[in-house]
């Protein structure tokens, strides 16, 4: 089910009602209730991966009590690697199979041995990324000792299969979202509405902004051996933008959604284009993947207290390991390989830390330093990006090598586009600008409208929230499936 | 809990109460449009039409018959209803409309092709263009035959309009008496002057011309609901004393073996005492390939020829 779809507008107020009115005084029931929801929100889709995420969890649950039950650290140990060779199991087999069986046929073949091996028509289940890696977080966290197992299985189906970020994040850690199934949620009016406003900015992010630029990435990068090198360029900004309105709208949906019910998740986007180098930018780019990868992949092996070496090579294996986890292509391993090289020199000159605070703290612009940072940070992510969205790594060559192309390099807009097309084209360029305007001024914000709340009429803030929805009725481009579900 | 389902209902009610007064202004105004796409069925609506002969079909009726040629032969009114990109049922509305408002004509020239009667399961182009006249009975009947408007649309305001910014501007506009991007009185004809474009499909893969193929053949097949549409639409002319000309305009050579459904037109034609002019193959068009654009479609030149030689098949006709 998807979030920007009609069934969605009728499952949510049903759940809502359900869970407040029906089970509002046992909590048991509750979980048990947004359970079943989010297994019919998820069946929506394909019921048949149901019984992935009901092994998946089923697996976790009995390792996590078994983690407890015993102290010798062998076994404890073998339970963890149990976990791990499950979860990564069945994202290795569902997402990566076909990938490692055509990458040996191209190395023997390359190699002067062509071999032949099979593929599979395997369907990708939704999600599957982001609840595995949640529920690795479980077992994990319960075999470090950072948190007690649960005996309440309802309470941990739930946690895993928690409807709002079940498909696309942010990736919870049990510590943070499954104390919050044990105790009982008391409806707050404030939490409500800034839930629901959240969600009204995360549909604009996604059908406003994502779904058009989605129009003119997917043409552009369709047709970029016909095109100049302006257009490209435009091609790699468009999909810069709708990536960033596609998740983090999803995100806000998803914190919105959690929010009506009474739950907070972490922030997963912190207006990561108004950063200044590439380490504020990870900071503030889908935090809790990133987060994730740091505390069970990088601080694991050492982080970067090591030696320059150990540094270099831990980057290196966060960005590559990140980059594999989008998906079964070298496209994202170099798009990560990338990310690593803009971040190592920042890392070793010791100035990851450098922008902790937002960016022109306490004033209203920018100043030309800080500018100029964001310009050169958002020029070295969208760089990145066309390999995120190229299809294979001999398209995103082509695709930068025709931004160098000089041939009628200052025609932007292609004659083949009609006028219909060069409308669209202007309207989604003044959404963009909007959508940057009004982050712009909600940086210091958890989300882009947020202080909107700090309008003092209740007219004039009323104004603002209708306005933004007739603009979304407007502008909304055609809709277009979330990228992170393919993720 | 009472707070928020208070604040709730009340936003919702603004809301409604906001996007139906903004529905029934961007509708009025499209009403009122004299923009290329809306102006057909303005002029239906309004009754401002009031012609002769009608002219009745898709593009290849919109590209290749020219009402002006008509009127000097046949010294009558003659008005071009061609949709763009329309098989038969969005065309039947765009007729039932002009027919609320307008003189009931002599005769209609309905041009029919291999699409005419296709399935409606991928919609129609441009089908906003009957957005604004949906609380129209008849419209909404054959419209939800078309499946091009959700249950959504017509149940909730504004929905129909969602995502096209380019109507609601036009539309808000046109309500407070602006005009943009009005086209001039051309009785609804737009030929194309313009011509073949060699090699356009040279460079397609083979995948890509097995996919063209299999689209032709989808978008060729004969649908019960539109044909049962035309039967009915021929039987009313036809008691309504209007002489119906179902007109198969002509094919480049290259495009012969798209041709599709002659004799069902023909049957058809017979059984409602409907005249079938088959100029598909046609001598003295088809095989000059400087009379089309495509195979498809006639030129300027081309549609001047044909429109002249289809006037003077007509004058017959209408002469006894």
């Amino acid at each position: 089910m998807l979030f920007n779809s009609f069934e969605f507008v009728i499952f949510l107020p049903i759940v809502f009602i359900i869970y407040w009115f029906v089970a509002q005084n046992n909590l048991k029931l509750q979980n048990f209730f947004l359970v079943l929801a989010s297994y019919i929100f998820y069946g929506w889709w394909d019921w048949r991966f149901l019984s992935l995420i009901i092994f998946s969890s089923s697996v976790d649950y009995f390792i996590g009590l078994s983690l407890v039950r015993t102290e010798d650290q062998s076994k404890r140990k073998l339970l963890l690697l149990l976990s791990i060779f499950i979860n990564l199991g069945f994202l290795g087999f569902f997402k990566y199979y076909n990938f490692f069986v055509e990458s040996f046929i191209d190395a023997f073949t390359l190699l002067g041995e062509p071999i032949k091996a099979s593929r599979l028509n395997i369907i990708l289940p939704v999600g599957i990324s982001f609840y595995t890696f949640q529920t690795l977080s479980y077992s994990i966290d319960v075999y470090k000792r950072n948190l007690k197992p649960t005996k309440d299985a309802i309470s941990f189906f739930a946690f895993v299969s928690f409807f709002p970020q079940l498909v696309a994040g942010p990736i919870e850690r049990a510590t943070n979202l499954l104390p919050q199934f044990y105790k009982k949620r008391t409806f707050k009016y404030e939490n409500a509405i800034d839930g629901m406003k959240q969600i009204l900015w995360g549909l604009f992010k996604k059908v406003v902004i994502a779904d058009n630029c989605a129009q003119f990435a997917n043409e552009i990068f369709d047709n970029y051996a016909d095109l100049n090198g302006s257009t490209l360029i435009l091609g790699a900004i468009f999909f810069t933008f709708q990536i960033y309105g596609d998740f983090s709208g999803y995100s806000d949906i998803a914190i919105g959604t959690s929010r009506l019910f009474g739950f907070n998740l972490m922030q997963n986007f912190a207006f990561p284009y108004f950063s200044r180098d590439m380490a504020e930018f990870w900071r503030r780019w889908h935090i809790s993947l990133s987060t994730w990868f740091k505390d069970y992949v990088y601080i694991p092996l050492g982080g970067s207290r090591g030696g320059l070496w150990m540094k270099i090579r831990n980057t290196f294996i966060i960005f590559l390991v990140s980059g594999f986890w989008h998906g079964a292509n070298w496209t994202y391993i170099i798009w990560g390989a990338l990310n690593a090289c803009y971040f190592l020199p920042i890392l070793l000159s010791k100035k990851n830390r450098a922008n902790m605070n937002t960016v022109a703290h306490n004033s209203v612009f920018p100043s030309l330093k800080e500018l100029s940072q964001i310009g050169l940070t958002f020029t070295l992510t969208v760089f990145a990006w066309i390999f995120f969205r190229a299809k294979n790594v001999g398209e995103a060559f082509s695709y930068i090598k025709g931004i160098f192309s000089t041939s009628n390099f200052f025609n932007i807009i292609p004659i083949s586009w009609g006028g219909r097309l060069q409308s669209d084209f202007a309207f989604t360029l003044l959404s963009i600008l909007l959508l940057i305007v009004i982050e712009w001024f909600g940086r210091d914000t958890q989300y882009g409208i947020s202080y909107f709340s700090k309008i003092k009429s209740k007219t004039l803030r009323w104004g603002a929230y209708l306005l933004l929805i007739f603009y979304i009725v407007t502008f909304a481009g055609s809709s277009q499936d979330f990228i992170y579900f393919q993720f | 809990m009472n707070r928020f389902i208070k604040s709730f209902l009340l936003f919702s009610v603004v809301l409604v109460i906001l996007s139906t007064l903004l529905d029934k202004a961007v509708s009025s105004g499209l009403r009122k449009s004299d923009t290329k796409l809306f102006s057909n069925l303005k002029k239906a609506s309004q009754g401002s039409i009031n012609a002769d002969i009608i002219i009745n079909g898709s593009s290849k009726a919109l590209v290749q018959i020219d009402p002006f040629i008509i009127d000097s032969i046949l010294e009558l009114n003659t008005y071009n209803l061609g949709l763009d990109g329309s098989p038969f049922i969005p065309q039947l509305a765009q007729y039932e409309l002009y027919k609320l408002r307008n003189k009931k004509p002599k005769a209609i020239i309905q041009v029919v092709s291999n699409a005419t009667l296709r399935s409606m399961s991928s919609g129609f182009k441009d089908h906003v263009k009957f957005a604004p006249y949906l609380d129209i009975p008849r419209i909404k009947e054959l419209m939800k035959l078309t499946g091009s408007f959700s249950a959504l649309d017509y149940a909730l305001p504004m929905v129909r309009y969602l995502g096209k910014p380019f109507e609601i501007i036009i539309g808000l506009a046109s309500f407070c008496n602006i005009q943009l991007l009005a086209e001039e009185e051309r009785k609804g004809y737009y030929p194309k002057d313009k011509y073949w474009l060699e090699g356009v499909s040279k460079n397609k893969s083979i995948k890509e011309l097995a996919l063209d193929a299999k689209n032709i053949k989808e978008y060729t097949v004969l649908d019960s609901t539109s044909s049962k549409n035309l039967n009915g639409f021929l039987d009313q002319c036809s008691k309504e004393g209007i002489i119906v000309f179902l007109v198969y305009p002509p094919l480049s050579d290259q495009g012969f073996h798209t041709a599709k459904h002659i004799p069902y037109y023909k049957k058809v034609a017979a059984d409602n005492n409907a005249i079938f002019l088959n100029y598909s193959k046609d001598s003295t068009i088809s095989y000059n390939k400087n009379l089309f654009y495509n195979t498809q479609h006639l030129n300027k030149n081309g549609a001047t020829i044909f429109t002249t030689k289809l006037s003077q098949d007509i004058k017959s006709y209408l002469k006894h």
